[in-house]
C-alpha cells in the first residue's frame, strides 16, 4: 500500500505538473550525509537537505523507513473491569519511522494532512490507526517538526531551501527515503526523493552478526562473561578486607 | 551525556542511567535473593527497550548478579548447595510441566489473562502474608525477652512434613525435613515460573522461608544460587531461539548490578531477619499495586507491542 501511495503521489504530480501551459520548475534536492553510520556512540544526528522548489510552494520533507508489518496486542476489558492485551491486530506496509519537517508558516494542520501519517495508512481500520499513530509518536518513531525548513533565497522562479531533520536514536540498518514536497494549498505539485542508508558499523555490527549467524554461541558467550564479572566483582570486593 | 548503541535493541541510551537502574537491581538482589526480573524488566520497557530484548538481557545481566552476590554469601556461610539443588531440579522439571500448561492455556485463549491474575493474587497474597507475620514476630520479641521461652506446639503442617521418607539433615539451613518437600516446591515454582514467564525468585523466596522453615539470611544466599542457573539456562535460550539478548546492554545492567549485589550482601548482613522479610514484602506489595493498576486503569494507548516478560 505504501508503493500505491508513492505512485498516487507521484501521479498526482504529473498531472498537475502537465496541466498548465507554463511548466514550474522541478524540484531538486541534495541530501547530506546519505549515510548514517550506527556505530557505539551513535545516538541520533542530523541530516541536512538543501535544493529548490518551484517560486509559490512551499517545501515538505519527509523522512520514510521502509514499509513493514507490525503486529500488535489489543488492549480491551475483560470481565468488564480488567484491562487486558486481547487478540492481536496488525497494521500492514507502514514504515517504522516517518518524520516530516515543515517551514511552519502556513495555518496547517501538518500532522493531520493528507501529507502526514494518513499518506500511508492504507486498509487498516480507522481506531486501529489512531491508536497506531499514538503508540509510534509516544515512542518518538513518527513525528511532525515545524520550522525546521529555511529559504535561503529565490531566483528565476524557483526559491531555494535548507533544512535540517533530526534522525532519533532508535534507528534500524536498512534504506530510508527522504522525500522533499512541493506544496500549494495543501496539493503536491512536485518532488524529489533521495535513500538514506542506516548501516551499522564497528562493534554494534560484530554483536548483530553474531547474535543473528551464531545464536549458540553468542548465548554461550554472554552467560560466560556475566559469570567471570561477577567473579570479578567479588575477587575486587573481597581485596577489600573486613569481612563482616 | 555519553549514550550507546544496543545493536539487538536497536536503541540508543544513556550508559550512566542503565548503569544506575543495574546497580539499583543489584542491591535488591544482594539483600533479598530475589534476581530482579520483575523489577528491572518493566523498568528496561520503561526506557524504551523493546519487551522482549528488555527479558531476555535481563536474565544475561541477573547471570552476573547471581554469581556475584551468591559468591558473596557462600563467604558468609549462607548458601545451602544441597537446598539449592533439590530445589534447582524440581525447578527444571517443573519448567517443562509449565511450558505443556502454557500450551494448554494459550489454546483456551485466556493465558494472558490468568497470568496477570494470578500474578497479582500471589504477590498480594504472598506480600500481605509476610508483612503481616514479620511484623507480629518484631513485636513478640519486646515482651517475650525476659520470658522463659513456651514450649510451641507443633503445626499439623510440621507433623505431617515428619512422616514424610528420606529425612535428612540441612546442615546450612538448620534445619531437617524430606528430601522430597524441596523437589516437589521446586517443581510448583518451576511450573510458575513457566507460567508467568519470570525466574520465580518472588515466589521462591516465601517458600523457602514458611515452606521449608529456613532461616531468611540462607535464603537469600540459596535463592541466588537457584537463580543463577535458571538465567543461565534462559539466556541461552532466548539467544539461540528468539535471538533477544542484547549483549551491550547486558554488560551494562551487568557492571552495576554486580557492584549494586555486593552492597546488598552486606546490607543483608546487618539487617534482622523479620526486617528482610518486612521490606521484601513491602516490596513485592509495590510490585503487585502497579500490576493491578496496569488492569485496572484505562492505558493512554490501546495497543501494546507484542512480547511479554
Amino acid at each position: 500500500m505504501n508503493k500505491f501511495a508513492y505512485l498516487c503521489a507521484a501521479l498526482l504530480a504529473v498531472l498537475i505538473l502537465s496541466a498548465p501551459a507554463h511548466a514550474a520548475a522541478a524540484v531538486k534536492m541534495t541530501l547530506r550525509p546519505n549515510l548514517v553510520a550506527i556505530g557505539t556512540g551513535y545516538d541520533g544526528t542530523k541530516v541536512t537537505i538543501t535544493g529548490r522548489i518551484p517560486q509559490g510552494t512551499s517545501a515538505v520533507i519527509r523522512l520514510l523507513g521502509e514499509p513493514r508489518d507490525k503486529t500488535f496486542k489489543k488492549k480491551g476489558k475483560a470481565l468488564g473491569l480488567l484491562w487486558m492485551n486481547l487478540g492481536a491486530v496488525e497494521v500492514k506496509g507502514v514504515p517504522d519511522v516517518f518524520l516530516m519537517g515543515t517551514d511552519g508558516m502556513s495555518d496547517m494542520d501538518w500532522e493531520h494532512s493528507d501529507l502526514a501519517f494518513r499518506s500511508v495508512k492504507g486498509d487498516t481500520e480507522d481506531w486501529l490507526y489512531d491508536e497506531f499513530i499514538k503508540l509510534m509518536e509516544q515512542d518518538g518513531f513518527y513525528a511532525v517538526e515545524n520550522g525546521v525548513i529555511q529559504y535561503t533565497g529565490k531566483e528565476d522562479g524557483v526559491r531555494s531551501f535548507r533544512a535540517e531533520l533530526a534522525v532519533p536514536s532508535a534507528m534500524h540498518q536498512g534504506v530510508y527515503r527522504v522525500e522533499v514536497l512541493a506544496v500549494k494549498d495543501g496539493k503536491i505539485v512536485d518532488m524529489a526523493a533521495e535513500e538514506l542508508h542506516a548501516k551499522l558499523v564497528g562493534l554494534p555490527a560484530f554483536l548483530a552478526k553474531l547474535a543473528f549467524d551464531h545464536s549458540l554461541l553468542y548465548g554461550v558467550a554472554a552467560v560466560i562473561i556475566a559469570i567471570l564479572a561477577g567473579l570479578f566483582m567479588s575477587m575486587v570486593f573481597k581485596e577489600r578486607g573486613g569481612a563482616h | 551525556m555519553f549514550h550507546m548503541y544496543l545493536p539487538i535493541a536497536g536503541n540508543s541510551v544513556n550508559v550512566f542511567l542503565v548503569f544506575a537502574l543495574g546497580g539499583f537491581v543489584g542491591l535488591l538482589s544482594g539483600i533479598f535473593g530475589v534476581g530482579g526480573g520483575f523489577l528491572m524488566t518493566p523498568l528496561l520497557i520503561m526506557f524504551g527497550i523493546p519487551p522482549t530484548v528488555a527479558a531476555a538481557s535481563d536474565s544475561n545481566q541477573i547471570v552476573g548478579a547471581s554469581t556475584s552476590g551468591c559468591l558473596a554469601h557462600y563467604r558468609l556461610g549462607n548458601v545451602d548447595f544441597k537446598m539449592g539443588i533439590l530445589l534447582l531440579i524440581g525447578g527444571v522439571l517443573g519448567g517443562f510441566g509449565g511450558v505443556q500448561v502454557i500450551k494448554i492455556l494459550r489454546a483456551m485463549g485466556n493465558a494472558d489473562f490468568l497470568i496477570n491474575v494470578t500474578y497479582v493474587l500471589m504477590l498480594g497474597g504472598v506480600g500481605a502474608y509476610m508483612f503481616i507475620e514479620s511484623v507480629q514476630s518484631l513485636r513478640k520479641r519486646a515482651p517475650e525477652a525476659g520470658a522463659p521461652a513456651k514450649p510451641v506446639k507443633k503445626s499439623c503442617y510440621a507433623a505431617m512434613m515428619e512422616k514424610l521418607p528420606f529425612q535428612t539433615d540441612f546442615v546450612k539451613s538448620g534445619v531437617r525435613l524430606s528430601m522430597l518437600m524441596p523437589l516437589v516446591l521446586g517443581v510448583l515454582v518451576g511450573v510458575l515460573a513457566a507460567i508467568m514467564g519470570v525466574g520465580g525468585g518472588f515466589i521462591m523466596v516465601p517458600i523457602m522461608v514458611y515452606l521449608l522453615r529456613m532461616p531468611m539470611h540462607v535464603v537469600v544466599g540459596t535463592s541466588l544460587f537457584q537463580i543463577l542457573f535458571t538465567c543461565i539456562n534462559v539466556t541461552i535460550l532466548q539467544s539461540y531461539t528468539n535471538h533477544t539478548v542484547d549483549f551491550v546492554l547486558a554488560v551494562l545492567l551487568l557492571l552495576g548490578s554486580t557492584l549494586g549485589a555486593q552492597f546488598g550482601t552486606r546490607i543483608s548482613r546487618k539487617l534482622k531477619g523479620e526486617q528482610l522479610k518486612i521490606l521484601l514484602a513491602t516490596l513485592v506489595l509495590a510490585v503487585m499495586v502497579k500490576m493491578l493498576l496496569n488492569l485496572l486503569v484505562t492505558p493512554d494507548v490501546l495497543l501494546a507491542v507484542t512480547g511479554g516478560h
